[in-house]
């Protein structure tokens, strides 16, 4: 706790250029976030004549709005506030974050090969821009309840867009990510509600937090649970 | 553990663990041979083909409930030289939340397949083999959880795209996949390491994997139904 209170001071000093810091930190994850939200409803509310390039696409976009908003957290987790009650945990929220945002990218990698074999053009991650929710502040645990709440969105948006995808191997995609969103939550929620909390080994091990991207493999090359060894008994 | 009902409840237990072997066994046969990675609509086959793969997946949920309830009975008298007896009953309040969520998911797989014109598999058709090395202790038991929950989430995604576009029979598929991930997620993080249990788990167990569903099935409120988490 004092080594990070310690490591946040040293980045400046004074008390308004911390505000100052604090506020655009804010502003940029916040933003994220809420694109993030944004995008993800648009599964939800796309029309019975949407094809599958239009339906990964959506999903496309919020997975590159995922990365925005972990990368933006990871800014703030990096340089906590020193009054931040959380600061000692951010070391390792930020190496969980760091793994999530990865997985993002696989999932954006895969999603975006399947537009392109479903006739579309892969939404461009710089089109992504940012509108900050409301109320937020930058703090560790505000940067967990943004990460949270979008991935119960994402993991909600997935699971409705099985409705509408038409391919066989589209639809087997978006529920293998679907399950990867819904683990994310799972850990972000349950260590927001003090049901679960992080150990000595997260920070070293933060990749095994969430094992792998996918549910299962959905192509040559990409792994899923299925390379995660079963537990043997002792 | 009394002898002969421990030796059954293990003998149940086994049947989780083999939950995922089964499933994706059946929904290959039914599946009528579609590639996980074709874009033919399987709904060509008819409704026999969608019926069979709802019924594998239904088998293993009727599995998974009687293995949640023979590892309960471990569970509320582990073995007094257990290390993690103390435990026992957190466990034990866990287990019991995600075995009615299993029953949840049985009840809806039941109902999509009468709707197809099928008979659902019955509960009591359900049968058991221990997997090799299994003891009776809380750690087994959450190993066991783990290895037969992530077996259920590969093989729930592999049904998936073998199941026709219509009657959103893969958003049915994909809806419990995401509570399967739930499960096997925080059951191998405990025994990973990575995640112990938190100052509010003694009260907590039905915030993990929240909803039956990560999306409403019929009258069954999934996700959308927990509040997001505001700022403070």
């Amino acid at each position: 706790m004092e080594k990070d209170d310690a490591r946040a001071r040293s980045v400046d000093e004074s008390p308004n250029a911390s505000r100052r810091q604090a506020l655009s930190r804010g502003v940029a994850l916040a933003a994220g976030a809420g694109l993030v939200v944004a995008t993800l409803l648009k599964p939800r509310v796309a029309r019975a004549d949407d094809g599958d390039a239009t339906l990964l696409n959506a999903l496309l976009s919020a997975e590159w709005a995922a990365i925005a908003a972990y990368t933006a957290g990871a800014q703030y987790l990096g340089a906590p506030d020193g009054g931040d009650p959380m600061a000692s945990a951010a070391p390792t929220v930020l190496a969980v974050a760091q793994h999530f945002a990865q997985q993002h990218q696989d999932h954006a990698t895969q999603l975006s090969a399947a537009v392109t074999a479903a006739g579309g053009t892969p939404v461009a991650q710089s089109s992504v821009t940012f509108t900050p929710p409301n109320g937020w502040t930058a703090s560790v645990l505000n940067v967990l309840k943004l990460a949270a709440n979008a991935e119960k969105a994402a993991a909600i948006a997935y699971t409705d867009t099985l409705k509408q995808i038409s391919a066989a191997a589209a639809a087997q995609l978006v529920a293998s990510i679907g399950g990867d969103e819904t683990q994310h939550y799972t850990i972000l929620s349950l260590i927001i509600l003090g049901v679960a909390a992080p150990t000595a080994d997260t920070l070293s091990m933060a990749t095994d937090v969430v094992p792998r991207s996918f549910t299962a493999s959905p192509g040559t090359g990409v792994e899923g649970l299925e390379t995660v060894p079963d537990f043997t008994y002792a | 553990m009394k002898s002969d009902t421990s030796r059954r409840d293990i003998l149940r237990w086994s049947a989780l663990a083999s939950t995922g072997a089964v499933v994706a066994a059946c929904s290959n046969d039914a599946g009528g041979g579609n590639d996980a990675g074709a874009d033919a609509n399987p709904s060509d086959g008819g409704n026999d083909a969608a019926i069979g793969l709802l019924n594998a997946l239904l088998s293993a949920e009727w599995a998974a409930v009687a293995a949640y309830g023979a590892g309960a009975s471990i569970l509320q008298a582990p073995p007094q030289n257990d290390p993690l007896a103390a435990s026992a009953p957190v466990f034990l309040a866990v287990a019991t939340h995600f075995q009615a969520q299993h029953q949840a998911h049985a009840g809806a797989l039941g109902s999509a397949i009468v709707q197809l014109g099928g008979t659902p598999v019955d509960q009591s058709s359900v049968t058991f083999t221990p997997p090799a090395g299994f003891t009776a202790s809380v750690t087994n038991v959450l190993k066991l959880a783990a290895n037969a929950e992530k077996a259920a989430s590969i093989a729930y995604n592999a049904t998936v795209p073998q199941l026709p576009q219509s009657n959103e029979l893969r958003f049915l598929a994909g809806s419990i996949l995401g509570d399967e991930t739930q499960h096997f997620v925080l059951l191998y993080s405990l025994l990973k390491g990575v995640a112990a249990a938190g100052p509010n788990v003694s009260t907590g167990a039905n915030q993990i994997a929240p909803t039956d569903f990560v999306s409403t099935v019929g009258s069954d409120m999934g996700l959308q139904s927990v509040a997001d988490f505001t700022y403070s």
